[in-house]
C-alpha cells in the first residue's frame, strides 16, 4: 500500500501555475468552438463564387476578374489540351496564328488564357477567325478547354465583331459555327471531332463594337470532343 | 481552501467558454455561416465605383429612335409575340437600341439553332483597354419561349431553383446574376451587368409594350409560361 502510494505521488502530474492552467482551458475551448463552427457551418459551394459560378460564362479583361469580355461559346472536352486545341484549330481550320490581347478565365479562380488561335494575324485584312482559350480537368469532362471564338473585323477603330443587327448570325456565331462545323467537316465523317450537344448558358449580352454595332452569342454554348 | 479551489474551477471553466465563443464567431464569420442562409454564396469581387463609371455610361436619351434599327413606332407596332421592356431609362442609363434579330438554322451545320430575338439596349461603354468590346450596362432580350425552354438550361449556370415572380412569371436565376422569366408564350432574359444587384429591381419594373403587351404594368401580374403551342421535345 505504501509503495502504491509511493508510485501515484511520483507519477502526479506536476501541478501547473494558475495562468497557464487558464490559458491551457481557453485554448481548448478555442479549439473545440474552431471544430463546432466549422461542423455547423452550411455545406455551402464553397468554389462557387456569385457572379461567376464554377465557371463564368464569359472571359474577362482584368486579372481579378471583375469585367466581363467575349462570350465562351465552345468547350472543347475530353483531350483537350491546350497543344491539342491549337494543333486541331491549325489543322482543320488554319488558325496557326497566336497573337491578339490578354484576357482572363474564370474556373474556380481567374486564371489567364493559355493560348489563342486565329486564321490570319492580328491586324490582317478584312478579318479573322479568333479564340482565346484556356484548359482545366475535371471528372466530368477530362480534360477540357474553354474557348470564345469570334470572327473580328480590322476597322479604322480596331476590331469590330460582326454585328448581329446587319451581319446576322453575327461574329460570335459565326465563328462558333466554323468551329462545330467546317473544322468538323460533318458531311464527310467528322473524324476526330466529335459534337456533343449544346447547353444553354445564356450568355447573350450585347456587346458594344467600336464602330458603334453590337454583337452577341445566342446563349448556346457547343460541347465538343476531342479523341 | 475549497472556496478557492471552486473559484479556480469555475475561472478555467469559464476561460474555456469564452475561448470557445471566440473561436466560434471568428470561423462562423470567416465561413459565412450559420447566419447565412444555405445555398447564399460569397460574392465575387466587382468593379468598383469608379471603374463602373470608366466602363459604363448613360448614353444619349432616347427620342423615339436610338442607334439600332428599330425606332419607337417599330416597338408599339410589333405583334409577332408579346414584348416587355424596362421604358426609355433604367437605373441611369438610357434606352440606345432596339432591335430585332431573326434568322433560320443553315440545314447543313447540325450546331446551328435558329434565333428570334428582340432585344432593349440600355446605356452605352468603354472597352477596356486593349479590349475590342465592352458589355452594354443593361439589357432585356424576349424570345418565343420554345426556343429556350426551362429545361435545356444547363445545370452548371444556374443559380438555385426556379421561383415564381408576379403571380405567375417562372424566374431563374443564373450564377452570373442575369435571370430568365417565361411568361406566357415569350421567354425574357434580363441582365444588369452594370450592378447585379439591380436585377430584382429590374424584373419589378418590366411593362408591357408593342401592339400585344401594351397593358401590362410594371409591377403587374405576370401570365404563366404557357409552352402548348411548342413541338413536342
Amino acid at each position: 500500500m505504501q509503495a502504491f502510494v509511493l508510485i501515484h505521488r511520483r507519477c502526479r502530474v506536476p501541478r501547473l501555475p494558475l495562468t497557464w492552467t487558464f490559458g491551457l482551458a481557453a485554448a481548448f475551448g478555442g479549439f473545440a468552438g474552431t471544430v463546432g463552427a466549422l461542423a455547423m457551418a452550411p455545406r455551402a459551394r464553397a468554389d462557387m463564387v456569385y457572379g461567376n459560378g464554377h465557371i463564368a460564362v464569359y472571359s474577362f479583361s482584368d486579372s481579378v476578374c471583375t469585367d466581363l469580355v467575349d462570350p465562351i461559346s465552345v468547350v472543347f472536352v475530353n483531350k483537350a489540351t491546350t497543344t491539342n486545341v491549337n494543333t486541331h484549330a491549325g489543322h482543320h481550320g488554319r488558325w496557326t496564328y497566336r497573337d491578339g490581347t490578354m484576357q482572363y478565365f474564370y474556373d474556380h479562380a481567374c486564371k489567364p488564357l493559355a493560348s489563342q488561335a486565329a486564321n490570319r494575324a492580328s491586324w490582317g485584312l478584312p478579318g479573322r477567325y479568333h479564340m482565346r482559350h484556356r484548359p482545366n480537368t475535371d471528372a466530368v469532362w477530362g480534360t477540357y478547354s474553354l474557348a470564345t471564338p469570334h470572327y473580328e473585323d480590322t476597322l479604322w477603330c480596331g476590331h469590330a465583331v460582326d454585328s448581329n443587327w446587319d451581319e446576322a448570325p453575327g461574329g460570335f456565331v459565326k465563328a462558333k459555327w466554323e468551329v462545330g462545323y467546317r473544322w468538323h467537316n460533318w458531311n464527310n465523317g467528322g473524324g476526330a471531332h466529335v459534337y456533343v450537344h449544346s447547353e444553354w448558358w445564356g450568355n447573350t449580352d450585347p456587346q458594344w463594337q467600336c464602330d458603334g454595332q453590337p454583337a452577341w452569342n445566342d446563349g448556346w454554348t457547343d460541347i465538343i470532343r476531342i479523341d | 481552501m475549497e472556496t478557492q479551489r471552486r473559484r479556480q474551477r469555475l475561472g478555467v471553466l469559464g476561460a474555456a467558454l469564452g475561448g470557445f465563443a471566440i473561436a466560434f464567431l471568428v470561423v462562423s464569420t470567416v465561413r459565412g455561416g450559420p447566419g447565412s442562409q444555405p445555398g447564399t454564396l460569397p460574392r465575387r469581387p466587382v468593379l468598383t465605383a469608379q471603374q463602373r463609371a470608366e466602363r459604363f455610361q448613360a448614353g444619349e436619351p432616347w427620342q423615339g429612335r436610338g442607334r439600332g434599327p428599330w425606332s419607337q413606332a417599330d416597338v408599339d407596332a410589333f405583334a409577332d409575340y408579346a414584348l416587355v421592356w424596362l421604358g426609355e431609362e433604367f437605373a441611369g442609363y438610357h434606352l440606345q437600341a432596339v432591335s430585332r434579330t431573326k434568322y433560320d438554322a443553315p440545314p447543313d451545320i447540325p450546331t446551328a439553332r435558329p434565333q428570334d430575338m428582340v432585344t432593349f439596349i440600355y446605356g452605352t461603354c468603354t472597352p477596356a483597354p486593349g479590349a475590342h468590346g465592352c458589355l452594354a450596362p443593361a439589357s432585356v432580350q424576349i424570345q418565343p419561349a420554345c426556343l429556350v425552354r426551362p429545361e435545356q438550361v444547363a445545370e452548371r449556370v444556374k443559380h438555385g431553383p426556379a421561383e415564381t415572380v408576379r403571380g405567375g412569371g417562372r424566374l431563374q436565376r443564373f450564377a452570373d446574376g442575369h435571370v430568365m422569366l417565361w411568361i406566357g408564350k415569350i421567354v425574357v432574359r434580363v441582365n444588369v451587368v452594370a450592378d447585379p444587384d439591380r436585377v430584382d429591381d429590374a424584373v419589378r419594373q418590366l411593362r408591357g409594350v408593342g401592339r400585344l403587351n401594351a397593358a401590362l404594368r410594371a409591377g403587374g401580374p405576370l401570365a404563366s409560361p404557357d409552352f402548348s403551342a411548342c413541338p413536342r421535345q
